[in-house]
């Protein structure tokens, strides 16, 4: 039986607007996946460590009040230090139009904008992790 | 081209959802035979008149309009203090300060953990000169002030600023004070902030000092103490939204006692903020129910004799959750119908979001509108002109009774469980409202709840109106940690440590009131952080919620 995708998701910064990540960690863990919720208010070393223990395929993180670059930008670094650039990283909430293509650029594959179906999210996360997972058996 | 058949189908359209948000299955019609429960003396009366079902006041807006009381706040103290005086030359009589993330949360503005987001929501705001900044030039005497903030902090530093400039502040009008009460469900990392080792905190005993030390010294000042528009906001329904307004109310009641105050000085200054959700009719009639039940509670259960602590004077906050980011100028028309059902319900204020919220902080354009919407209910509606328009509508006073009826039901399980605190803490409340969220989701996902713009009736996104985006002014920002930074090393830093080993013994002091060892921290330039600091290590907790920061002495 293949491996149950694994995500890790919350929300770092100064901002506890959960409506969202819980809405769309529900979605997920309908859909078949391993949901690992930390809630508002973490730090990014916290979720780091959080994907590395629970062996995460996906990270979901959602921002309501800016910051998103400033954060993404160190927690995209935290994450290639740890050697987890397989790891699909994707965010949602108020965002910016102008800040997409940079957060794109530093590695998020995806931005999640309000009013998004959370079924277009789960298709998204299969889609990508069995195309991740093809990679690396493939690698093999 | 249009399907064959698709004319006459949208032509033979009709209404398919016959249950109100709160799950309440309306008929087609209501008549007399629907009230014949309802005793007009007993149970609608005049406005201003026990029960207070139809206002708080006989005139309603007649004798006074509501507030427009649009919320702002940017970037540094100095940039928005020129903000507020722009808002008062465009008449406005109150203002609505919106703090930033580093602010609410308590920490410095130049740690880490604030990148990126100092003064993007809200005006940041560290320190009493940060307040004595922001109020430079301001009226106080005349203004009426209300923030959302956690602590007391801001408050405090504004009554500092209101003594040095030579105002009464027994004359003092503004809305603010004990949103710790209803915090933790819609801030759920915050719990510690209320509650901690089976007791309250040491931040939430200042902030019950402080509501000691309003209705004391302050009787003008309207204590907000729940803004139950974000229990709406984060997936409750109306009949949750006021038997949680009720049951923290009740709290605030019993802790007031144990201090000495009756139950007529606290209530009389007690005024929750409430939310203008979707459904028109059902919101009308859970304003009119709240009062009913207020008044029958304030006098049944905790025997209240003074008629201003039975009236519900309460705010309303227009849903945000409902404006969409498709079609973003819908969300106007959103803004209008929850306004006008506000005004019905007999609201004293209102705060109606810009048609950009889901899209960025409003533009200075989106904000004008939201006002001007507003301004069109009070000036060329003439919905103003008569105190409680709706009452004796058969629909409008059998749905009030069955929300009353829902709502007491949810009251008294809440009082059964243990009351708020109880069911803050055991987290139930936080599931109910999660639960909440999971199902208007299911809703909106499988078509069953319409929203315009995204489930239907919707366009390409390339076809779509794009609202300019409002960008911080990160210049003045900048500006502000450049003097942030210079005013901490200036401080006098033996009376200041002085101040926070004052406020640390303080805490240990637990008949004293902690409001006036605050006094003295701010006044020697204690930062916020550092007094939340002093507070979070009274309960053996880090000093720095974000743990980047050490205490300096």
């Amino acid at each position: 039986m293949e491996k149950k995708i694994r995500v890790v998701t919350g929300k770092i910064g100064l901002d506890d607007h959960y409506r969202g990540i819980i809405a769309i960690s529900d979605a997920l863990r309908n859909a078949g996946m391993e949901v690992i919720y930390l809630g508002a208010g973490q730090r990014v070393e916290v979720v780091i460590n959080t994907v590395i223990h629970e062996d995460a395929d996906v990270v979901g993180l959602s921002f309501l009040c800016g910051g998103q670059v400033k954060i993404m930008t160190k927690f995209m670094a935290r994450l290639s230090e740890q050697d987890l650039d397989h790891v699909l990283v994707i965010i949602g909430g108020i965002i910016h139009p102008q800040e997409i293509p940079l957060l794109k650029e530093i590695g998020v594959k995806e931005v999640f904008l309000p009013g998004t179906s959370s079924k277009d999210v789960v298709k998204f996360v299969v889609q990508e992790v069995e195309k991740r997972r093809g990679l690396e058996l493939n690698q093999r | 081209m249009t399907k064959v058949g698709e004319t006459t189908k949208k032509y033979r359209e009709k209404v398919t959802d016959f249950t109100t948000p709160s799950g309440i299955t309306v008929n087609e019609v209501y008549t007399p035979e629907d009230n014949a429960g309802i005793d007009y003396e007993r149970d609608i009366g005049l406005p201003g008149q026990y029960p207070y079902t139809r206002g708080h006041h006989p005139l309603m807006y007649r004798g006074k309009l509501w507030n427009i009381r649009e919320i702002a706040g940017h970037t540094s103290p100095k940039a928005f203090n020129k903000r507020c005086k722009y808002l008062l030359e465009l008449g406005q009589g109150v203002l609505a300060w919106e703090i930033d993330g580093s602010t609410f949360y308590g920490i410095e503005p130049d740690q880490p953990y604030a990148e990126g987001q100092l003064g993007v929501t809200g005006v940041t705001l560290h320190s009493l000169r940060d307040v004595e900044v922001l109020c430079e030039g301001l009226p106080l005497d005349e203004l009426s002030i209300s923030c959302d903030t956690y602590c007391p902090d801001i408050w405090q530093s504004y009554i500092l600023v209101a003594r040095k400039r030579g105002y009464d502040i027994s004359q003092l009008r503004g809305v603010g004070g004990g949103i710790f009460y209803y915090g933790p469900a819609v801030f759920p990392s915050k719990l510690d902030w209320l509650w901690s080792n089976g007791g309250f905190s040491s931040s939430g005993r200042w902030s019950n000092d402080f509501l000691e030390y309003l209705l004391k010294n302050m009787p003008k000042w309207n204590i907000w103490y729940t803004s139950s528009y974000d229990f709406r906001e984060a997936g409750g329904d109306a009949v949750q939204e006021i038997a949680f307004t009720l049951s923290i109310r009740d709290e605030i009641l019993r802790e007031m006692l144990r201090r000495g105050i009756d139950v007529n000085t606290t209530a009389r200054q007690l005024s929750p903020v409430l939310s203008s959700d979707r459904d028109f009719f059902e919101e009308i009639a859970k304003m009119r129910a709240a009062r009913r039940i207020w008044a029958r509670t304030m006098k049944e259960k905790f025997g209240a004799t003074d008629p201003k602590a039975m009236q519900m004077r309460f705010h309303v906050d227009v849903s945000g959750v409902n404006y969409t980011r498709q079609q973003p100028l819908v969300n106007i028309a959103r803004g209008t119908m929850g306004t006008l059902s506000a005004v019905l319900g007999g609201c004293m204020g209102i705060q109606n979001p810009s048609y950009d919220e889901a899209w960025a902080t409003p533009t200075e354009e989106a904000v004008r509108v939201a006002i001007r919407t507003q301004q069109v209910v009070r000036y060329e509606s003439g919905v103003a002109r008569v105190a409680d328009p709706l009452a004796g509508s058969y629909y409008v006073e059998w749905l009030t009774s069955k929300l009353e009826e829902r709502i007491m039901e949810m009251y008294s399980k809440i009082e059964e469980m243990g009351g708020w605190i109880e069911v803050l803490t055991s987290g139930w409340v936080q599931n109910k409202l999660s639960e909440g969220l999971l199902e208007i989701q299911k809703k909106v996902e499988s078509g069953q709840r319409h929203v315009i713009g995204v489930n239907c009736h919707t366009i390409p996104p390339e076809e779509d109106y794009q609202p300019e985006i409002y960008v911080p002014d990160s210049t003045e920002v900048e500006e502000y940690l450049a003097e942030y930074n210079g005013f901490k090393q200036k401080r006098d830093m033996k009376r200041l440590k002085e101040a926070l080993e004052n406020l640390r013994h303080g805490t240990e002091m637990t008949d004293d009131n902690l409001v006036p060892y605050v006094f003295e921290a701010l006044e020697a330039d204690a930062t916020f952080p550092e007094i939340i600091g002093v507070l979070r290590m009274a309960d053996g907790m880090e000093y720095d919620w974000a743990g980047e920061r050490e205490y300096p002495f």
